[in-house]
């Protein structure tokens, strides 16, 4: 069975782009518009690793990866962010809502799946 | 989907956010900045500088960069915003929907590094600390990064050893980790031997499942470089205690080590583990204890609650829009023709059952008028899918009028109002022209100058409103500004320089305001070139009537003009007159017909040789024979009889059709010719009547301008026959 990766981003290029280079490389890809989206998606579908952008309507990324570690049956799933936002206290509040790791924008196909292999179960 | 069908999504969605970003500026103008807004334009340029960035279009970056800094400062302290600021980001604005196309179009981008510079000075951004900020980024980013790439050469030969202690805190479990997957991935850069302290371990009955409890002692033989192997565990920074140090030579130590590749194996004997929160620990040996607590399931009640419960997150769960779905407009234009085919049908169906001779109260009937009420109702359904708000079209007017301002040295400000009020796609695209033009006009001809604008009492930032709302089936819309009006005395002389008008002509206010919409009052001919200023108003109108519409100016002298535009709501279907003309049964809009009467012998005039007018009250109105126009039939012997319609249209504005008869007014479904046929001079396209017959729609404007020319009679024969 193929690995299934969520991916969270209000941007319908990066959307796009996430599931070219995912697809590409062999997961099967489910996307969400916004965190808010994503948890339900998440339920849906029991992703294998989530990939989020941070800046989005509705539900932020940070928001939406504090919340995914509430729930009792997602709270280990391995969560990377996406991020253009290299600043340091980004990363560190984005791994003190329960991130796992971070990929910064922009990224290549190999980037991203070593990326992914690196925290997939 | 291919790359380039992304690059297309791109080019889409920068459109989209171009558009939120001027809504955002626009209401952070009108009501003052708030977080949601100014998030709102921050998320827009930080999407386009990720598109951007994934396509390589660095021009594009860098600007939105710069951009994205000064809202992030505006983000972080909504004080920031101030008037100059806030025009520098609206200018900002326009440079940045330059990139785009220029990067759309792969030519090179204008120099924005002026802008660039403005901003940077005018938000306190220093261009170096900024720099300095990237490189101390990239530093801390870039081992990764490219040790991801570099990993790929496994099985280093024996080279350097070094010694990793990792001992991850609880919290490292709570993100998802797993302490094998950094072993994993240090396996890729040398050879590893593994050791687990159990130590800590307490027995089973005191074992709480959040808790972390083993410790790793690791040798990793590599090449590679001590911060290599830190990098691995980058993720893990702040979750775990890391020591990592190089030791005397490869292979001094590991005898009660285990091999990773075991201990790998170990692991996947008992994946379960992960799902059962059952730790069978006698499985394992005494030394080399591993237990995968990392990923295990544990029972939900305690999970950590991260810090701060969010309060927005209920409020923000309010503002969710309801969920759009994209069609391409093909498909929604394909329905929207099978939509006017039903509504035909349907009409056949009801003058066949006329025919037929039931009842009014037969129960035939009373199914058939249920059908003919679900067909209206699904047919303004189906237009509802095209109909879109103005708003796309008039935060556009809002550049226009900045560069107008820039261009003139005026001050005005564009104030919207109804710019949800919706009309069909195919009428907002029409629009768009028009609007430019006018809103240019006002700004440019209307607005005064600051200092007249002070001595005549009124606040030197001019306003131009631009509003639009329905009104009994139609869309209106108006753009009102408040400078001096039209001074009525320079466009008459104007209009008698130019011999639109003698000079004895004796006019009401209203008619020389309507002076300025006469052929040749302006001199420019053509409405495409946006560029160039003082495009004629007889192009704008004619391109509003093209679309089904009509224009009207009112105007104060002193207080400002009032432009109202009334257009229909959708091209698809429209109100048309049904007449008869040498047996020809012919459609015009209803919008373009003023009056109709009938022709009574002492009305008409006859001018020169072949040309006759109708006296109407007290104007000329020439009298358009619309069969011999349109060659259906030869020149009329007797022009006492019949029927004529007044129209609006054209350059020359009036006009007086005259038919046979008038045989009513019905709702007809566009046929495009030009799609189906061919394009056909004074023909705007066909439709099919109730009774199943083909009838043409007239092109009231083309008729009234070339009133004089031959048609193609026999072209016109040939198909309407």
């Amino acid at each position: 069975m193929l690995k299934k990766i969520l991916t969270v981003d209000d941007s319908r290029t990066m959307r796009e782009m996430l599931r070219h280079c995912l697809a590409g490389a062999g997961f099967e890809v489910v996307t969400a518009e916004d965190g808010k989206d994503g948890i339900e998606k998440l339920r849906e579908t029991q992703p294998d690793v989530v990939i989020t952008d941070i800046n989005m309507p509705v539900m932020d990324g940070f928001e939406f990866i504090e919340n995914v570690r509430q729930l009792n049956e997602y709270s280990r799933v391995p969560i990377l962010v996406l991020t253009t936002e290299s600043a340091p206290e980004k990363k560190q509040r984005a791994q003190s809502a329960g991130a796992t790791g971070w990929i910064v924008k922009p990224f290549d196909p190999e980037k991203l799946t070593k990326a992914v292999n690196r925290v997939m179960p | 989907m291919s790359l380039e069908d992304i690059k297309e999504t791109f080019f889409a969605e920068c459109a989209d956010q171009m558009s939120d970003l001027e809504t955002g500026l626009h209401e952070i103008q009108s009501s003052g900045p708030d977080l949601d807004t100014v998030n709102s334009i921050f998320r827009a340029v930080h999407s386009i500088k990720g598109g951007a960035g994934a396509f390589g279009y660095n021009s594009l970056v860098s600007f939105a960069h710069v951009f994205e800094n000064a809202l992030d400062i505006i983000r972080n302290d909504l004080s920031q915003v101030n008037e100059q600021r806030m025009d520098l980001l609206l200018r900002s604005v326009d440079v940045l929907s330059d990139i785009i196309d220029t990067s759309r179009e792969g030519t090179d981008a204008a120099d924005f590094s002026g802008l660039a510079g403005e901003l940077e000075t005018a938000f306190g951004m220093s261009p170096g600390a900024e720099e300095e900020e990237e490189e101390d980024a990239l530093a801390d980013f870039a081992p990764v990064m490219i040790d991801l790439g570099a990993i790929d050469v496994a099985d280093a030969p024996a080279g350097r050893t070094f010694k990793v202690g990792f001992t991850p805190h609880a919290s490292l479990y709570l993100k998802g980790h797993d302490p094998v997957r950094f072993f994993r991935e240090l396996a890729d850069i040398g050879t590893v031997t593994a050791k687990c302290d159990a130590g800590d371990l307490p027995s089973l009955s005191e074992l709480s499942p959040d808790e972390s409890y083993l410790k790793w002692e690791l040798e990793v033989v590599t090449e590679r470089l001590q911060e290599e192997i830190e990098a691995v565990f980058e993720w893990a920074e702040g979750e775990c205690v890391l020591s990592v140090e190089e030791m005397g030579g490869p292979g001094d130590d590991g005898g009660d080590g285990v091999d990773l590749d075991d201990f790998l194996n170990l692991l996947g004997d008992e994946p379960q583990a992960e799902e059962n929160a059952v730790v069978d620990i006698d499985d394992f040996g005494q030394d080399n204890i591993v237990q995968e607590l990392g990923s295990a399931d544990l029972a939900g009640e305690q999970a950590p609650a991260p810090e701060g419960d969010d309060p927005k997150a209920e409020k923000r769960e309010i503002k969710k829009p309801s969920p759009t779905i994209r069609v391409e407009s093909d498909k929604v234009d394909r329905l929207i023709n099978l939509m006017g085919e039903l509504v035909i049908n349907q009409a056949m169906l009801a003058e066949r059952f006329g025919q037929a001779g039931f009842g009014s109260a037969a129960p035939t009937v009373l199914a058939l008028n249920e059908l003919q009420n679900l067909t209206r109702e699904i047919q303004s359904s189906v237009m509802a899918i095209r109909a879109q708000p103005v708003k796309p079209v008039f935060m556009r007017m809002s550049r226009v009028v900045r560069e107008v301002c820039a261009a003139t040295g005026k001050k005005a400000l564009l104030t919207l109002e109804g710019e949800s009020t919706e009309v069909d796609t195919t009428v907002i695209e029409g629009l768009s022209d028009p609007l430019t033009h006018m809103i240019r006009n006002a700004v440019d001809h209307g607005i005064e100058d600051a200092e007249t604008r002070l001595a005549a009492g009124k606040p030197a930032n001019g306003t131009v409103k631009l509003s639009a709302y329905h009104s009994s089936g139609r869309i209106v819309i108006e753009i009102e500004d408040d400078g001096a009006g039209i001074n009525r005395d320079r466009v008459l002389q104007k209009a008698i320089d130019k011999g639109i008008v003698s000079p004895d002509a004796k006019m009401s206010n209203e008619d020389i305001d309507n002076l300025i919409f006469a052929a040749g009052f302006s001199t420019a001919e053509t409405i495409t070139d946006v560029s160039g200023r003082g495009v004629g108003m007889d192009v704008v109108r004619q391109s509003i009537q093209a679309l089904g519409g009509r224009v009207n100016i009112s105007s104060r002298p002193g207080e400002g003009s009032l432009f109202s535009m009334s257009l229909p709501l959708t091209l698809a279907v429209l109100d048309g007159m049904i007449v008869k003309e040498a047996g020809q049964t012919l459609v015009l809009p209803v919008s373009s017909v003023l009056e109709t009467s009938t022709l009574k012998p002492g009305d008409v005039y006859t001018i020169g040789r072949n040309s006759r007018v109708v006296k109407l009250r007290n104007t000329l109105v020439p009298i358009i024979d619309v069969g011999q126009q349109l060659g259906f039939s030869e020149c009329r012997s007797d022009y006492s009889k019949g029927t004529i319609l007044v129209v609006e249209g054209g350059k020359d504005g009036l006009g007086a059709f005259l038919v046979d008869s008038i045989e009513g007014q019905q709702q007809v479904v566009i046929k495009s010719l030009e799609s189906n046929y061919q394009r056909v001079p004074s023909i705007a396209a066909a439709t099919i009547l109730g009774n199943g017959q083909i009838a043409l729609i007239l092109d009231v404007d083309h008729i009234v301008n070339n009133q004089s020319n031959e048609p193609g009679a026999g072209l016109i024969r040939s198909i309407a026959g």
